[in-house]
């Protein structure tokens, strides 16, 4: 599946592949999923992106991490994966309605105590996962998804990118079969979209002429968008990812730096759980960081 | 990767030659961003764009997002290979594009 160029739309090429009919269903998906992606900007003005663009390169990163292990997963499996790079966020734009009918749904524990619940928007940022997995229970028939079995794979999956226990089988089965024959791996999928998510999350620039960067105010947003200026890309590598990093300014360098020790601990998660329960690999072991200048 | 831009009052015509792909996406982005400003129609020509990838995809549909608040896009004379990746990405149901 290595192509000239790469791993570029590997996944959506396999899948088309391996079966037209679950192709046709994703793509047709992509549609609606892109004007419900955008909601998020009524809750989250000035945040990085989460739209579409951000799926796009969720799945692209997907694509490079997978690299040639792609040739051990079957249709239901990546139909599954795409689905949840796009719906892993879908949880960010819910309506207020959403907000309080799910909300009757999660169990917070003892989030309150410390969070007001006022803070609408920092209640969504912080159960964001699991508002996407309750959005897309409720308007899963929007979707044409093709089975429970393939609707709880991509619940999970989503739910999956932030904070789940992945090793747990009861909700992270390692085969559950559909309708095809085929299994499909929960905890292998849901792994590979949480480091793609954190990776872009991470690294991913808001497009220039979307946002107004020097309208920012908020602390937490400036120090975002200030490592997002200074990293130059994100290499994937077989054995490794390295930040490209260019900055003259130390705390934005130290602030990089933390957040790549954020990162080496996401990869050695996915990995102990990929390799430790599941027939797959995730090759990738370290974050590198390179910089271009001294510090 | 080439761009020429054609200007006809409020509308903006931006030919792409070569690749669209992570090492020329941040100069396609720029051209857009320095462009776009008082444009009402925008047509982006894929005549001689021989490649798109995700990178490249990302900025195009940013633009579009950009363009529905402002007027309208349209993508035209698109090959094979480029609108191959629009229908295996499911971007030929949102994209107005117009093939070769």
């Amino acid at each position: 599946m290595v192509t000239a160029n790469g791993y570029d739309y590997a996944l959506e090429r396999r899948l088309r592949e391996l079966s037209p009919e679950l192709h046709d269903r994703f793509t047709e998906s992509v549609f609606g999923l892109q004007h419900i992606l955008s909601n998020y900007l009524l809750v989250f003005p000035t945040f990085t992106d989460h739209t579409e663009l951000h799926s796009l390169n969720v799945i692209d990163f997907c694509n490079r991490i997978i690299g040639t292990g792609i040739e051990n997963l079957n249709a239901d499996e990546i139909y599954a994966l795409l689905m949840g790079c796009y719906f892993h966020d879908t949880g960010m734009g819910i309506s207020e309605k959403d907000y309080h009918d799910f909300s009757q749904k999660i169990d917070f524990g003892d989030y309150f105590e410390t969070h007001s619940r006022e803070k609408y928007s920092d209640v969504i940022r912080d159960f964001h996962n699991e508002f996407s997995g309750l959005f897309l229970k409720k308007y899963a028939p929007l979707f044409d998804i093709p089975s429970e079995e393939h609707l709880r794979a991509i619940i999970q999956i989503s739910r999956g990118h932030r904070k789940t226990d992945l090793a747990d089988e009861s909700e992270y089965p390692i085969a559950l079969k559909v309708q095809s024959g085929n299994t499909i791996c929960f905890p292998y999928l849901s792994a590979l979209i949480r480091l793609a998510d954190e990776i872009d999350v991470a690294a991913g620039r808001n497009l220039s002429f979307l946002y107004d960067l020097d309208s920012l105010t908020d602390q937490k947003d400036i120090i975002e968008f200030g490592k997002h200026e200074a990293i130059k890309e994100v290499q994937v590598h077989e054995d490794k990812f390295v930040i490209v990093i260019e900055t003259d300014d130390d705390f934005v360098f130290n602030n990089i730096k933390k957040m790549a020790g954020k990162m080496q601990k996401t990869v050695d998660e996915c990995r102990r759980v990929v390799i430790g329960r599941t027939p797959y690999v995730i090759t990738q072991k370290s974050i590198e960081l390179r910089s271009n200048n001294e510090h | 990767m080439n761009i020429n831009t054609i200007k006809d009052n409020d509308k903006i015509t931006i030919a792409v030659e070569g690749r669209i792909d992570s090492t020329t996406a941040s100069e396609f982005e720029a051209a857009i961003k320095n462009e776009t400003e008082q444009v009402s129609e925008l047509v982006f020509d894929f005549k001689d764009l021989a490649y798109i990838s995700s990178a490249g995809l990302r900025i195009l549909l940013g633009t579009q997002k950009l363009m529905m608040n402002k007027g309208k896009m349209k993508i035209i004379n698109v090959n094979e290979t480029v609108n191959e990746i629009f229908e295996i990405t499911g971007f030929s149901y949102i994209l107005d594009v117009e093939t070769l």
